[in-house]
């Protein structure tokens, strides 16, 4: 009888903090991510005469605004999507001479390795979400530079 | 001195409460015994001075009349612990609230202390990389910007065999 009345009392507020204490790591485990890698090329110059660059997107350019350093300039030289599974990893080929590699790791962060002329450049480790991007860069010759943002997309 | 157990056979005998061969023993004991028939005699004598005192109240009221009250006394009582174990509404609704109330708290406060661990585990996360970087942390535009430091300008960059946007 006082089993029955201390459920009464307290079994949905037990219920409901059973649902709390569960659905807090089912959300942070989130399920596949899909991504998107964009490379940057930043000058101070002029948009060279004989290139097809593009100009950076809107969104790119606010994150590019969001940075320490600022360039006249900058060009998108390559964009590209992954899918990446829980667990997985996803390479892609940026340019000619840089690519890139992300892994899911088991804690829900994805761990980006680039490389450039085959040799790693840097390796990050950082949880991507919708409100959160990451934005890598790194000097490339006659002072100007290179930035590969990755951002999700769903 | 006579023996307790004849005092107590005496008084017995003058109540009525013996039997009728108990009662010739005991009367041959007194007559036997002079302090046995001391005692019978002033036990008697006493019996027979309080039996005027006996007034034989009778109360007006029949005895239906007293338990009738006591009756109805009872069923009042009953009727107001009934009453009391039957609760109200918001009495039912109070015994819900602040249980649900209390570990809502909990949950908020679990909720916020997780979040917070969260973005302190990002803090740190962003620290998860190489020697040769330097971080930036953007918390309002959510954005985590790491400069390489290699390859170094002076020692890479300007080579454009080493230019990794061809």
């Amino acid at each position: 009888m006082i089993q029955h009345h201390l459920f009464a009392r307290y079994g949905l507020g037990l219920a409901m903090l059973f649902a709390v204490v569960c659905g807090a790591p089912a959300s942070a485990l989130a399920g596949d991510l899909k991504l998107e890698a964009v490379l940057v090329w930043a000058t101070n110059d002029p948009k060279p005469a004989d290139s097809n660059l593009k100009p950076i997107t809107a969104d790119i350019a606010r994150k590019m605004n969001c940075i320490p350093l600022k360039y006249t300039n900058c060009f998108e030289v390559s964009r590209k999507q992954l899918q990446l599974k829980q667990g997985g990893t996803e390479k892609a080929q940026m340019s000619k001479d840089c690519k890139i590699t992300l892994k899911s790791l088991p804690d829900g962060k994805v761990e980006l390795t680039l490389i450039g002329q085959g040799q790693p450049v840097g390796k990050i480790t950082q949880e991507i979400k919708k409100s959160k991007c990451l934005v890598t860069g790194g000097n490339a010759e006659n002072s100007t530079a290179w930035f590969v943002v990755i951002k999700q997309i769903e | 001195m006579i023996e307790f157990d004849l005092q107590l056979k005496i008084q017995a005998l003058l109540d009525g409460e013996l039997s009728e061969s108990e009662a010739r023993e005991v009367a041959g004991l007194i007559a036997a015994n002079p302090e046995a028939a001391a005692l019978h005699a002033e036990l008697k004598n006493t019996r027979r001075a309080m039996a005027g005192f006996e007034a034989g109240i009778k109360v007006p009221e029949a005895r239906e009349f007293y338990w009738s009250r006591i009756s109805r006394e009872i069923s009042r009582v009953e009727q107001t612990n009934s009453a009391k174990a039957t609760p109200a509404l918001w009495q039912v609704l109070s015994g819900w609230l602040k249980p649900i109330g209390a570990v809502a708290a909990v949950a908020l406060v679990g909720v916020l202390a997780w979040h917070q661990a969260a973005q302190t585990s990002d803090t740190l996360v962003t620290a998860q990389m190489d020697a040769d970087s330097i971080t930036f942390q953007n918390d309002e535009d959510g954005v985590t910007f790491v400069w390489f430091t290699y390859p170094a300008e002076n020692r890479v960059a300007n080579e454009s065999d080493l230019n990794t946007l061809n």
